[in-house]
């Protein structure tokens, strides 16, 4: 099945936030934010802004009935900064007028004094001075102080990894409007309604039933609208509260990069140690997250790098430290991978590190090591349905990886100037919220009499097409055409205390609910079918094609004629169900458990080709052998894969955030701040499926696709990295992810001088 | 005022003239389909089309809408994703869904209308073609893999486009909607309300900066609108001097075969220059007044030592480019007047250009180091060399030392050496200082070796 939404959004037709039809009286709002990195507040003075024209208030935090708080997780984060501000680009105020452009252009009258207070912005500076968002965190196995002895080769160094701006393309924003008795009716880009009504409830001091979030899908998330969708419908909706008029709050480009948060930044001290045969006996890596001034989702991004500390390997000694790092930089949050990517880079730095100094090819190490069936993972699950050694061992055969090698170095010998550079990947991918609790969630399917059916789930589509697996789930669990199926908007009163769309976890948890949903229904149809047909054995009848079918062979009942014969006999066409993944556990006392319904693997293998004058580099191909498990559409899945690469390889390539002195970010737009753009993708991708089937946990067998591809980005660097060494065996070798053209021109020629 | 077409209407707008078309466009006329993704023509999720009539015939560019002025399209025809919209898909939309090339849909629309601007504008229909007008689109989402295949699908379903009959062909192939027929017709009688061109405090050409760095300023500032003034659109030699006029798009130099023939390899470096959206509208006056340290057009008329002709009250001046530049964004240029056009000297056939550009993405990016040498080399000697290095510091920096240290020489390892000791001896990179001499130094490299390709191997690098 194709996207569903494909043709309204060729044909330009779709509604985000901002193209809402305007209310009558819509106010607009303009976020004033704070200019200083770290100070107590001194002076707030928004009278000259409030006197202005057009100007209806300045909405502060002296304006909040409630908690001015937004922290989800850890109840660190004001609406509003009340006494300190925190981060450039913190909220201090909005602005409300009668049209957008005094709304922006007042916010310059507003006066903000503050006594300076001393900045942190690097995350190692903020551990030696013991500033955490959360106590540090270590999941271990094994023995690792005493593993060194038996190690061969021990290797110790330093690496990192840079935040990342989503740049999903519909920035943040919110439109809010008052009904009836104090209720608000709230349209947000976000990944989580439910963490939006939450917030205002707290707000505006409301009991949560009375604020309904409509989302239809929003223009691109990747994790930045998971909980950071939150203030800005807060903030709006506490200005409707105040003012009792509709308000609409959508952030301007360069608003949304300085002041919403990112992929966080992490330093890693890593020792690794091996053995002769190439088997790691020894790994112990300490992380240090840069999360920016609040926590947001840091402890569970944390959490997740604490999961995939060892990659997709078995170490048997194995120790993962990660610290939470508060700075005075944006709240830094969820981005897809979560965590996982900054882990596994590390992992794959050290054993970069330690194959070069063995003399050895890095692929041997990683090959020796792969976790297999039965292997305990450092957090205590055991690996099952293990495909890790299978996804490598298929890309090596279908791609052809010896003939590759081959290829490169023949043109490395005859090249000068240019030189290739070959880097596999495996990917092992922990599927589950790692939050036990948030693995839930709702479907509420209506059949209509004319025999058309609505689905309303908890899941947010951004994109990945959740939205047309979820029509999928019920044309195939009801047997009828696609073209009755209709997704709804995700609504909070439709669907309380939905999850977050996040984890990679929407299409099987909701898929699943949809699935119980539509069994339920088709049931109570197929009772109905058995009596129409006088047949005692429901087991008998079956219904596929919009039909009834009694022993196999088609009936004269259609699906028309049995939804209506069912409404008849005064049977619910309609249906509420709830899924919450069986058998997974996590104890935090311990740092062991379950917690993951199953793991996705992959293998990706990259080459590139370096332009050693001008330190540019292009991504050849990318050939991937992936897990898909049995998808259920393989189409949308490819499209996942395809797209979460190229954030990969931004990440691991052009995709840097470079701050001026004060704190402020230097890549502050689209200008400075460079995504991937059509010349950047590589020039092939080749994507097989590994052809086993799936989990049963997966909705279908299919496995989850959101995240996990992101991670084939990493052999980007690695790949970058071999040119470089074929141009220049001593080039400087860092482990400092991304490889911009910057870092990779000054490591060419590390012996450059000036006269 | 302002009188145009959008889509198959006539629309008259009071906004200022200085207002950005998208404003208009999703404002006034409640148009959500262009949508304002970045505001500085970096995302392209805000394109349309502008056409006008042009020697007697329909001629459209994409454009970005978030930094075109209201002025700027008085009387012209402005094409937005609903004037593209016909009862079904049409083949380029197709495609896209077809090929699963669409996501969140948030970019969609930008593409699709860089697609209408490629079917009606394109003399070859390739996939390399078409990659370049939609190479000012991003998209978040599909990674472009799903994209280059829907490319693929359009371009090979424009096979047998009728050249001569463009629109109508497109109309027929269900490309455009059947308004477009008769749009020439109504264009030509449609009445321009007519913008201020002759006098103004602040010049507005292509606006493309302007509409970015000042957008409030700009909509509040008494403007003159320079930008179809045709004594200001022409490419001429007279005389063995080549006469640029300073409203020429980028666009108009890449396509211009007075241009191409005097530097065969112009493409290629200004596809080095914005996308198409923004290489539409800047133009060769804008990027030398901007006084930017980085502008890539001014790196190549400092390299031709061109002169710069002013007006002022109906008198002329003229002034050398090379000393044009004096501080950040600072020129000499004086209050009132307006930059005519670029004056230089044919090259001969013993002439050749050269230009480099760094940037932190290839393409669709500022440089941070840009430069660009014109020389004249007979029999091997280099006679003359004129040099122009961007981003080390607040000007764009004339290489002099570096010129003499290359006059009279045969390229070679030799002369590489000594020229790049007097380059590095006459610059003084601000931020970077590292990367950005080492950039100095490749890139002279690649200019002496574009010169002479067996002169200088990859080891005086080393």
């Amino acid at each position: 099945m194709k996207h569903i939404e494909s043709t309204i959004h060729a044909r330009g037709e779709t509604h985000y936030v901002d193209d809402l039809p305007l209310r009558e009286g819509t106010l607009f709002g303009a976020v004033f934010d704070s200019p200083f990195a770290h100070g107590r507040i001194t002076r707030l003075d928004t009278s000259a802004a409030e006197a202005m024209d057009g100007v209806v208030a300045v909405i502060t935090h002296r304006d909040i009935p409630g908690e001015n708080q937004i922290g989800s997780i850890i109840p660190d984060e004001e609406l509003f900064a009340e006494h300190e501000v925190h981060y450039v680009g913190m909220p201090v105020a909005l602005v409300v007028a009668e049209d957008l452009d005094t709304a922006r252009a007042a916010r310059k009258a507003i006066v903000l004094e503050i006594d300076e207070l001393p900045p942190v912005f690097d995350e190692r500076e903020a551990r030696a001075k013991e500033l955490f968002i959360s106590p540090p965190r270590t999941f271990a196995q094994g023995s690792v102080d005493t593993a060194w002895h038996d190690c061969d080769v021990v290797v110790s160094g330093t690496a990192a990894t840079g935040g990342q701006e989503h740049v999903y393309l519909e920035t943040h924003g919110a439109y809010v409007w008052p009904t009836e008795d104090g209720a608000l009716k709230v349209f947000s880009s976000t990944q989580a309604p439910w963490y939006v009504q939450k917030g205002i409830a707290k707000v505006l001091d409301l009991p949560i039933h009375k604020i309904e979030v409509d989302v239809a899908r929003i223009g691109g998330g990747f994790g930045g609208k998971e909980d950071q969708g939150t203030p800005w419908a807060t903030m709006t909706a506490l200005a409707v509260q105040c003012l009792g008029r509709p308000v609409k709050l959508v952030l301007h480009r360069l608003e949304d990069i300085r002041m919403s948060g990112k992929r966080h930044p992490y330093s890693f001290d890593y020792r690794i140690g091996l053995t002769r045969d190439l088997k790691i006996r020894g790994w112990d890596v300490t992380a240090y997250q840069n999360a920016g001034a609040s926590a947001d989702v840091s402890p569970a991004v944390m959490e997740r790098t604490l999961f995939h500390g060892c990659g997709s390997y078995f170490i048997p000694n194995a120790r993962v430290t990660v610290y939470s790092c508060r700075t005075n930089l944006p709240v830094n949050t969820a981005f897809r991978g979560f965590g996982a990517p900054q882990a596994m880079y590390v992992m794959e730095a050290a054993i970069t590190a330690a194959a070069t100094k063995m003399g050895v090819d890095r692929a041997e190490v990683q090959r020796a090591n792969l976790l297999t069936e039965g292997d305990t993972f450092h957090y205590g699950q055991t690996a099952t349905l293990c495909n890790a050694g299978a996804c490598w061992d298929k890309a090596a055969d279908v791609h052809g990886l010896a003939q590759l090698r081959a290829e490169i170095d023949e043109f490395n010998r005859t090249h000068d100037t240019h030189k290739k550079g070959l880097a596999l990947f495996p990917l092992c991918f922990g599927i589950s919220f790692t939050k036990t609790s948030l693995n839930q969630a709702g479907s509420l399917v209506h059949v209509y009499s004319d025999g058309s059916v609505s689905v309303t789930t908890g899941v947010i589509e951004m994109g990945q097409g959740v939205n047309t697996k979820m029509a999928q789930v019920a044309q195939q669990t009801l047997g009828i055409d696609a073209g009755r199926i209709k997704v709804d908007t995700t609504n909070t009163t439709r669907i309380a205390n939905a999850s977050p769309t996040a984890a990679s976890s929407g299409a099987d948890l909701n898929g699943k609910a949809t699935q119980m949903a539509c069994e339920a229904i088709r049931g109570r149809l197929l009772r109905t079918a058995a009596e129409e047909l006088g047949c005692d054995d429901v087991a008998a009848v079956a219904l596929r094609d919009e039909r009834v079918f009694l022993h196999g062979e088609p009936t004269d009942l259609t699906w028309k004629t049995l939804v209506m014969a069912t409404y008849e006999k005064r049977r619910s066409l309609s249906e509420h169900a709830w899924y919450a993944t069986p058998g997974i556990d996590f104890d935090k006392g311990v740092e062991k458990g379950s917690p993951f319904a199953y793991h996705s693997y992959g293998t990706a293998i990259t080459t590139v080709t370096l332009d050693c004058v001008r330190g540019t580099y292009v991504v050849d191909a990318v050939r991937i052998v992936h897990d898909f498990g049995s998808s259920i559409n393989e189409g949308i899945d490819r499209g996942q894969i395809e797209g979460a690469l190229m954030q990969g390889i931004g990440l691991m390539s052009i995709e840097e955030l470079t701050l001026y002195p004060d704190g402020s970010l230097k890549t502050s737009s689209l200008a400075s701040y460079k995504i991937p753009d059509i010349y950047t993708a590589p020039g092939e991708v080749d994507i097989v499926p590994l052809g086993l089937d799936g989990p049963p946990r997966a909705i279908f067998g299919s496995k989850a696709v959101g995240e996990p591809p992101l991670c084939y980005g990493i052999s980007t660097y690695f790949a970058v990295q071999a040119a470089m060494k074929a141009f220049n065996p001593d080039c400087t070798i860092r482990y400092e992810a991304p490889m911009t053209y910057q870092q990779c021109l000054l490591a060419l020629y590390p012996d450059a001088r000036w006269g | 005022m302002i009188r145009l077409m959008v889509n198959d209407r006539e629309v008259v707008s009071d906004l200022p003239p200085g207002t950005p078309v998208v404003d208009l466009l999703r404002g006034q006329l409640r148009m959500h389909g262009t949508r304002a993704g970045c505001r500085e023509g970096d995302c392209g999720a805000c394109s349309v089309l502008v056409g006008e009539v042009r020697e007697g015939r329909l001629h459209y560019q994409l454009m970005g809408s978030c930094m075109l002025p209201l002025g700027n399209v008085d009387g012209r025809h402005v094409v937005t994703i609903e004037g593209l919209n016909r009862a079904e898909l049409t083949p380029v939309q197709q495609a896209f869904a077809d090929m699963r090339a669409i996501q969140c849909g948030f970019c969609t629309p930008g593409f699709i209308v860089a697609l209408a601007a490629f079917t009606l504008q394109a003399t070859e229909f390739t996939a390399e073609q078409a990659t370049i007008a939609v190479a000012g689109n991003l998209c978040r989402c599909t990674g472009y893999k799903s994209i280059q295949r829907a490319l693929d699908v359009v371009v090979q379903q424009l096979e047998g486009i009728d050249l001569d009959d463009r629109v109508g062909w497109l109309i027929e192939h269900r490309f455009l909607p059947e308004y477009f027929r008769d749009m020439e017709t109504r264009l030509a009688a449609l009445q321009p309300v007519g913008v201020c061109t002759d006098r103004g405090d602040t010049i507005i050409s292509g606006a493309s900066d302007l509409l970015v760095q000042c957008p409030d300023e700009t909509r509040a500032a008494d403007l003159r609108f320079v930008h179809h003034l045709p004594r200001l659109n022409r490419v001429e030699v007279v005389d063995g001097r080549c006469h640029v006029g300073a409203a020429l798009t980028f666009n108009d130099l890449r396509h211009s075969p007075v241009m191409t023939r005097m530097f065969p390899d112009l493409d290629e470096y200004i596809q080095l220059s914005g996308s198409d959206l923004v290489r539409n509208m800047a133009t060769v006056g804008g990027n030398i007044v901007n006084g930017s340290p980085i502008g890539d057009q001014s790196i190549f008329f400092t390299a031709q030592a061109a002169t710069l002709v002013f007006s002022r009250d109906g008198q002329t001046r003229e002034a050398p480019i090379r000393e044009f530049f004096v501080g950040y964004k600072t020129t000499a240029i004086e209050p009132g007047e307006l930059l005519e056009e670029v004056v230089f000297d044919v090259p001969d056939e013993h002439t050749r250009y050269s230009f480099e550009k760094i940037s932190k993405r290839t393409h669709l990016d500022m440089a941070v180091v840009n430069s660009g040498v014109r020389a004249r080399i007979v029999d091997g000697v280099i006679e003359s060399a004129s040099y122009a290095v961007g981003g080390l510091g607040a000007t764009i920096r004339v290489m002099e030392a570096t010129e003499a240290a290359l006059v009279g020489k045969r390229i070679s390892t030799r002369t590489f050496q000594e020229a790049n000791e007097a380059a590095q001896g006459e610059i003084t990179p601000r931020s970077r200082p590292e990367y950005k001499r080492l950039l100095v130094r490749q890139q002279l490299f690649l200019h002496l070796q574009r010169f002479a390709p067996d002169a200088l191997g990859v080891e005086v690098l080393r």
